[in-house]
């Protein structure tokens, strides 16, 4: 399985990662681009860092990075302003997101790269309210996208400029999620086969849950929620998970879940939710 | 013994004396079922299920047999049982028979006011049920006199040497709809006390899954205790005004955590009957019944007071 939890490092991530970094300092933030991308130096992965403002502040952030300048020229590191990689001003559309990443992983491995890693500081895109329940979807079928390519990402996001409820939605959405501030105690992130819902969730959570389940992408007619690594859930957890599994089925898709822990599968039985 | 057909909820205590009694008190009613074509549902001790199914010979496969000492170790999922049976076997008015025997010489103090609290509730939970014959044998051998008392306060009908009769300390219906108050022994030894708000859920759970492990119960029932307090506690917060106390202490074999916060419970049969999303709270107290060994709730007047007992293996 991907990495995932709440960490306090960026470095050590792995080729399908994904990280959500909220941050309040923009040297944090920095901090944590520069190791996530040695780390995708050391891993083979083409680097990409996409972000608000001018390329030549974009570049500074990454001053420490060693050999900077060579990796630049060399191509192995992109340094791009998110107009470049984002309809900034437009709506988003996740299925065409994915494909301008598709097209840079393959063009990556295509020059003998190992994949392809970007560190994105999104919030000049997410500034405009109405953009953000689209921005959610394609985080969601950004996670999709990188748990079966070979592609990591770091997004940041600056909680100076963005709500809180925002950043901890977008957050949940992330196999893995920097531990800071206001976050919701659970995560709903990819894998190869469908989701997977990792922390906790009881009633005070259930909202975002019940909020998230419905941002996530879902195409074809099966998809599989793995409990597995899930640390709890409250009878209004499960019953929302039941309530989605009965939507989904009205659209006719399939939720299975698996992985349930023993406790779970004997808390659906006393609560008469279909077995697991 | 007259066995006519019955057009009510007949709720009877059986006060027999050693085996024989018990016998002579029971099978003439099961075969009389089973030759009426009425289902029953005998829930005994295996020992005396084998005792029953002997004397019954073939007769035995028409009648249901449940192990009491299972069924009933908390007693609050004794009447969602007797639920279940009436709904699968009672449409349309058939009338059903059952023997329980949820009260037995080495239940705990704690225990037995729970399994007296649920004789009561039976008159509650069955009164619009018609036909259902529910008799449950007292063994006045082994019971205190004082148990005996009770069990005449909680059927209005009485059962004794062939003989049956009305309980002239039966204490009604209305008795048992009012908040159950009964006493709760303060604990003795370490008792530890933890005050908590809507922020405070998952410390709770963090704290009574170490104190679980601590304790050395096993990963399996450690989850289900940490699931009913959390529950109980967001019920706290939801309806019990917005904060509570979490008290845990060792009592002999169990870990028991407990529940306190400013609420009141109306519905005298919460937690007891299946829930369907309609209730205030249903789902939890429901739950926790389920998971744990022995639950006491209580509604006393300065607020809702909850013991959950998980057994430590």
């Amino acid at each position: 399985m991907r990495e995932h939890g709440l960490v306090s490092s960026a470095g050590g991530l792995g080729t399908h990662d994904h990280a959500c970094w909220p941050f309040d300092d923009d040297q944090s933030f920095q901090r944590a681009a520069v190791e996530f991308l040695a780390d995708g130096r050391r891993l083979n992965q083409r680097l990409m860092y996409v972000g608000g403002g001018p390329v030549e502040k974009l570049r500074a952030d990454l001053e420490p990075l060693d050999d900077l300048d060579g990796l630049i020229d060399r191509g192995a590191l992109e340094v791009l302003p998110l107009s470049e990689i984002y309809p900034v001003g437009d709506e988003l559309d996740p299925n065409a997101q994915v494909a301008v990443y598709d097209a840079a992983t393959e063009g990556a491995l295509a020059q003998g790269y190992a994949g392809l890693r970007v560190v994105s500081e999104v919030t000049a895109l997410v500034a405009d309210p109405d953009s953000r329940t689209a921005y959610t979807r394609w985080e969601s079928a950004a996670d999709r996208y990188a748990a079966s390519h070979p592609v990591s990402g770091l997004c940041g996001y600056d909680r100076r400029v963005l709500p809180d409820e925002f950043v901890a939605d977008v957050a949940a959405l992330h196999p893995t999620v920097r531990q800071t501030g206001t976050l919701v105690p659970f995560r709903l992130f990819a894998w190869p086969d469908g989701l997977v819902l990792e922390g906790e969730v009881d009633y005070f959570s259930t909202p975002a849950l019940e909020r998230l389940l419905t941002l996530t992408v879902v195409d074809g007619r099966e998809l599989v929620l793995d409990l597995s690594v899930l640390g709890f859930i409250d009878h209004h957890g499960m019953l929302a998970l039941e309530a989605h599994r009965n939507r989904l089925s009205r659209q006719g898709v399939d939720l299975k879940i698996q992985g349930a822990p023993g406790w779970v599968r004997r808390m659906c039985d006393v609560l008469g939710v279909a077995t697991l | 013994m007259n066995h006519s057909a019955h057009e009510y909820f007949r709720h009877e205590a059986l006060f027999y004396a050693g085996e024989e009694e018990f016998l002579a008190g029971t099978v003439p009613f099961i075969r009389d079922a089973v030759w009426g074509g009425e289902p029953v549902l005998v829930a005994v001790s295996q020992s005396r299920a084998r005792a029953i199914a002997n004397e019954l010979n073939g007769e035995a496969d028409a009648v249901h047999f449940v192990d009491m000492t299972e069924l009933g170790r908390n007693p609050a999922c004794i009447i969602p049982a007797w639920s279940d049976f009436v709904e699968a076997h009672g449409a349309r008015g058939r009338p059903l028979r059952g023997i329980g025997e949820p009260i037995w010489a080495d239940r705990s103090p704690a225990e037995l006011v729970e399994c007296q609290r649920h004789e009561s509730l039976l008159n509650l939970a069955f009164a619009d049920t018609p036909s259902f014959w529910l008799v449950c044998p007292y063994d006045t051998d082994a019971l205190e006199s004082a148990v005996i008392e009770e069990a005449q306060r909680s059927h209005p009908y009485l059962s004794m040497d062939g003989t049956q009769l009305e309980s002239a300390s039966y204490s009604g219906t209305e008795f048992a709809a009012e908040p159950f108050r009964a006493p709760l022994s303060e604990p003795t030894g370490n008792v530890h006390a933890l005050p908590f708000d809507a922020d405070g859920v998952p410390a709770l759970r963090e704290l009574v899954a170490r104190e679980a492990s601590d304790a050395g119960i096993g990963e399996g029932r450690k989850n289900d205790l940490v699931l009913a307090v959390s529950e109980l506690a967001t019920n706290s917060i939801r309806y019990g005004g917005g904060h509570g106390v979490l008290r845990h202490w060792r009592d002999g074999e169990m870990l028991v955590c407990e529940i306190s916060d400013h609420g009141t419970i109306d519905e005298p049969l919460a937690g007891r009957v299946r829930p369907d999303g309609g209730e205030i709270g249903g789902f939890g107290l429901w739950l926790v019944n389920q998971l744990c060994d022995l639950v006491q709730i209580r509604s006393f007047e300065s607020g809702n007071v909850a013991r959950m007992h998980v057994r430590v293996e």
